[in-house]
């Protein structure tokens, strides 16, 4: 099995991209993430982890509820299977930590969330 | 003004005890200052007291200064970089000016306390009236970081930008503006003007959700679901909308509270203030307990009241009385 995640990789989302990913795609990725919760990403390494940001961005999509504020500003991959999610707000930054389960044939599902925040 | 006597200062009583009389009172608090003015109290007028915020601006512009530069949000190096330029004489005064107007409106005038205290009773010919307080807010910006409560720095964004990470130290140029904030649970947007929220800090008050079990008190108080989870308080100013709400009072509660105690404390100790004197003549009503006094606040105008309305807790909401 060819593991998902890319190292220290960090994807760095501005505002007017993580609008313009919410236009074209959310909706249809939300209602996969909401209703699947998982993604088949039996691929090579680069494109499992694509497939894994995706997987966790459509989550972010249907179920983050302070849409205002500055926006994704990162994700950033901290352990194999741990991805912290950074959003810009007024007063703090929000950090939505995924657990990510990757099975043997290849399909990611989010294994857990937690709800964190970075004060100034 | 028809008053005899002020309870809680120096009064003139008709037994002509000499007394000075004093009408304002002051206290420094270390987020604000507050006076209590009861030199405007009548059958129809209540107590006021009035909170002064100094705030001291400081710009900050682009580096060397160039036109044009960033600024990171939070002014934190590691956070995104926004796009800024250098403000303009004109643009700063209009700036601290629309900050300080709208921020002041929007919090003075907005709450009556219930004098449940018995404090700083009056006399209108033969009848004591207890007022209420009638909170009033003002804000004084200056340049400079001396002398203030709080000292703030300012970005200006450049025009492309439409957001900066602000917190209650660091504001932008665009902070007045009503931005979304959020949804309710309808899909409705929640909108907020960032520096009134930031305001209520100053004075400080916490989000709205602090103290239950998804923003416990002894965590990070910026943690999201702080800023209201139910609808009714994600519109909470205090939350992520413009909506006021009761405990928003609690500055001026607690410098009431004060008010309550200095009175208590600097009165002689053989007649005045009035309450001590009530108390000594056994005809303190029963309804106050001034170690107790909750101040409840309303928002909406509350009338001074008789003794004799204050201790059967009577509220009076409209006023009839013969001038």
């Amino acid at each position: 099995m060819r593991r998902a995640g890319i190292a220290g990789v960090v994807l760095a989302l501005g505002l007017a991209a993580g609008l313009g990913w919410r236009a074209d795609h959310a909706g249809a990725e939300s209602k996969q993430a909401s209703a699947n919760n998982s993604r088949e990403c039996n691929m090579n390494a680069l494109e499992q982890s694509i497939c894994t940001y995706e997987l966790i961005l459509a989550d972010m999509g249907a179920t983050y509820e302070a849409t205002g504020g500055g926006g994704i500003s990162g994700i950033r991959q901290t352990t194999t299977t741990s991805f912290v999610v950074s959003v810009s707000q007024e007063e703090r930054t929000d950090l939505v930590t995924y657990e990510i389960h990757v099975a043997k044939n290849g399909t990611v599902s989010i294994a857990g969330k937690k709800i964190g925040v970075e004060s100034p | 003004m028809d008053i005899v006597g002020i309870a809680g200062v120096w009064f003139n009583f008709p037994t002509d005890f000499s007394m000075e009389v004093i009408l304002k009172s002051t206290i420094a608090f270390p987020r604000f200052d507050a006076e209590l003015d009861t030199d405007v109290c009548s059958a129809s007028n209540n107590a006021e007291l009035t909170l002064t915020l100094k705030l001291g601006f400081t710009q900050i512009n682009p580096a060397a200064g160039a036109a044009e530069g960033t600024h990171n949000d939070f002014g934190d190096a590691t956070k995104p970089a926004r796009k800024t330029i250098k403000w303009t004489a004109t643009e700063w005064a209009n700036w601290k000016a629309n900050f300080l107007s709208s921020a002041q409106a929007y919090w003075n005038g907005k709450f009556w306390l219930v004098n449940d205290s018995g404090s700083f009773q009056f006399f209108v010919g033969t009848q004591t009236y207890v007022p209420n307080i009638y909170c009033k807010f003002k804000l004084v910006g200056s340049d400079g970081v001396v002398g203030n409560h709080h000292n703030i720095s300012v970005v200006r964004l450049h025009a492309s930008e439409s957001w900066f990470g602000s917190h209650s130290t660091l504001y932008d140029s665009k902070d007045t503006n009503s931005v979304k904030k959020g949804t309710d649970s309808a899909g409705k947007k929640i909108m907020q003007q960032a520096h009134v929220h930031e305001v209520g800090h100053l004075l400080g008050l916490g989000h709205v959700d602090i103290g239950k079990a998804h923003c416990p008190a002894a965590s990070d108080t910026n943690l999201g679901p702080c800023y209201g989870v139910a609808d009714a308080d994600k519109n909470s100013v205090m939350g992520q909308g413009m909506q006021l709400r009761d405990e928003h009072a609690e500055p001026w509660r607690e410098a009431a509270r004060a008010f309550s105690l200095k009175e208590l404390l600097t009165a002689p100790a053989a007649f005045t203030p009035m309450l001590p004197f009530y108390q000594m003549m056994g005809a303190l009503p029963k309804a106050f307990n001034m170690f107790n006094a909750v101040w409840p606040a309303k928002r909406r105008r509350h009338y001074p009241r008789t003794l004799a309305e204050a201790q059967a807790g009577t509220m009076v909401t409209s006023f009839k009385r013969a001038a």
